[in-house]
């Protein structure tokens, strides 16, 4: 590549702001150096460490160099971003560590329990947080979005809801396929279930990034006033909160390790996905073999989208031996999962 | 020492923010730098600071192994934090 062009390229690690300034002479010597020496790592690393850097200072997280009401707006801005990374990190956990209790042996669930239990009382705590903290700073959000500044936040918003109804469409034309598919297709047995599954899964990521996006352009225009300070109150509470988080998964995660190595670790006991499973059986699938702790190894139409509703609910009718069979009775439905059968009984089957 | 251009232009620009480093006017793409008074002040002052370190390790080689003085914080010339 070209040293005009590498140098580009590599200029774009800085903020735009900063390049109006800077950027041409930078990139004149960024190009001298690289006509020097074409192959040099180093200045390359040396110049994207320099943007990282700028752009950490410019947006008042590090240095003085922004006031210090900016730096706790930046501060609050960071948090949120790490909520939607820890929203997204948190729905694979869920889904990789859903019915955990009844796939381990019961030797080795005394050590996680009381991490798992941990990791659950710190996400409601940092759901708590985060939804004060957004009931505290919507008002002064509308209003911004409501005035001239608008025009700045359109595309990311227009953005943000066109995500959002492609993933509901796509949601609903799922469940509504696999509402139709034999079980054994529809829990795992064909391979096009994964593809299917991380589209679904794609849509759903992009959807929460482009909702950060639009919520970081607006906050970023929203008038510093004490309703953004006791925001940033919150935000330390939202932080502290996924750092246990954190924590908790991965003390759940290595004392179950350590706790049942050879479970943990096995080269069998997969077994076909249409077979049927107890938990007193323990004929669970090791973590590593199947990349789940689900009791029949992971396929991600089940997820979410495929759950099954027992009789009382209105969905389809599942004897309780055919639930049994599946393994799905081992726990109780959650709150949202009620709700969401006795709306839309094509959820169930 | 060789600088990568990422740190050099770092550093140009906290000390420009600083006030202790001005450009010059240049048609050229690579613009001339000059320090500033106020820069030249904390230069002078930084290095008679690494002066006086420079002597005082240089006595203690020189005098033997006498008695250290009990460590304190110097009060050296800061450009904020980076």
């Amino acid at each position: 590549m070209k040293p005009r062009r590498s140098a580009e390229r590599l200029l774009r690690c800085y903020p735009p702001r900063w390049r109006v300034r800077y950027g041409d002479e930078l990139a004149a010597l960024v190009e001298e150096e690289l006509a020097d020496r074409p192959r040099s790592i180093m200045v390359r690393v040396d110049v994207v460490r320099g943007g990282f850097v700028t752009r950490l200072r410019e947006s008042g997280l590090t240095g003085d160099s922004v006031p210090a009401a900016e730096r706790v707006r930046a501060g609050v801005l960071l948090v949120g971003a790490a909520w939607s990374l820890a929203v997204v990190a948190g729905a694979a956990v869920a889904t990789y560590a859903e019915r955990w209790a009844q796939a381990a042996p019961a030797r080795a669930r005394s050590a996680p329990a009381p991490a798992f239990y941990a990791v659950q009382v710190a996400a409601w705590c940092a759901v708590a947080a985060f939804a004060a903290g957004a009931v505290l700073v919507a008002p002064a959000l509308w209003s911004r979005l409501r005035d001239a500044r608008w025009r700045e936040t359109r595309p990311h918003v227009a953005v943000a809801g066109a995500s959002s109804l492609v993933t509901a469409g796509a949601t609903v034309a799922l469940v509504t396929w696999v509402h139709r598919l034999q079980p054994a297709i529809r829990d795992g047995a064909q391979s096009g279930d994964h593809v299917v599954g991380a589209l679904w899964a794609l849509l759903r990521v992009v959807t929460v990034a482009a909702f950060t996006v639009a919520g970081i352009a607006a906050l970023r225009r929203v008038p510093l006033d004490s309703r953004l300070l006791r925001a940033a109150g919150l935000a330390v509470t939202v932080a502290a909160s996924l750092c246990a988080l954190l924590a908790g998964v991965v003390t759940w995660w290595a004392s179950l390790a350590a706790a049942s190595a050879p479970w943990f670790a096995a080269s069998g006991g997969a077994g076909p996905s249409t077979a049927s499973w107890s938990p007193s059986e323990h004929r669970s699938p090791s973590p590593r073999r199947s990349g789940s702790l689900e009791p029949r190894g992971p396929s991600p139409l089940r997820d979410g989208a495929c759950r099954r509703c027992p009789p009382r609910w209105g969905g389809g009718a599942v004897s309780p031996a055919a639930g049994a069979g599946h393994g799905w009775w081992s726990s109780s439905p959650s709150a949202v999962e009620v709700a969401v059968g006795r709306l839309w009984p094509a959820y169930c089957w | 020492m060789r600088l990568g251009p990422g740190t050099l232009y770092g550093a140009i620009t906290r000390l420009e923010r600083h006030g202790l480093l001005e450009p010059l006017g240049s048609d050229d793409r690579r613009r001339p730098y000059r320090i500033t008074p106020a820069g030249e002040a904390l230069l002078a002052g930084t290095l008679a600071a690494l002066r006086r370190l420079v002597d005082a390790g240089e006595a203690r080689l020189s005098g033997g192994r006498g008695s250290l003085p009990a460590p304190r914080r110097a009060a050296a010339p800061s450009l904020g934090p980076a």
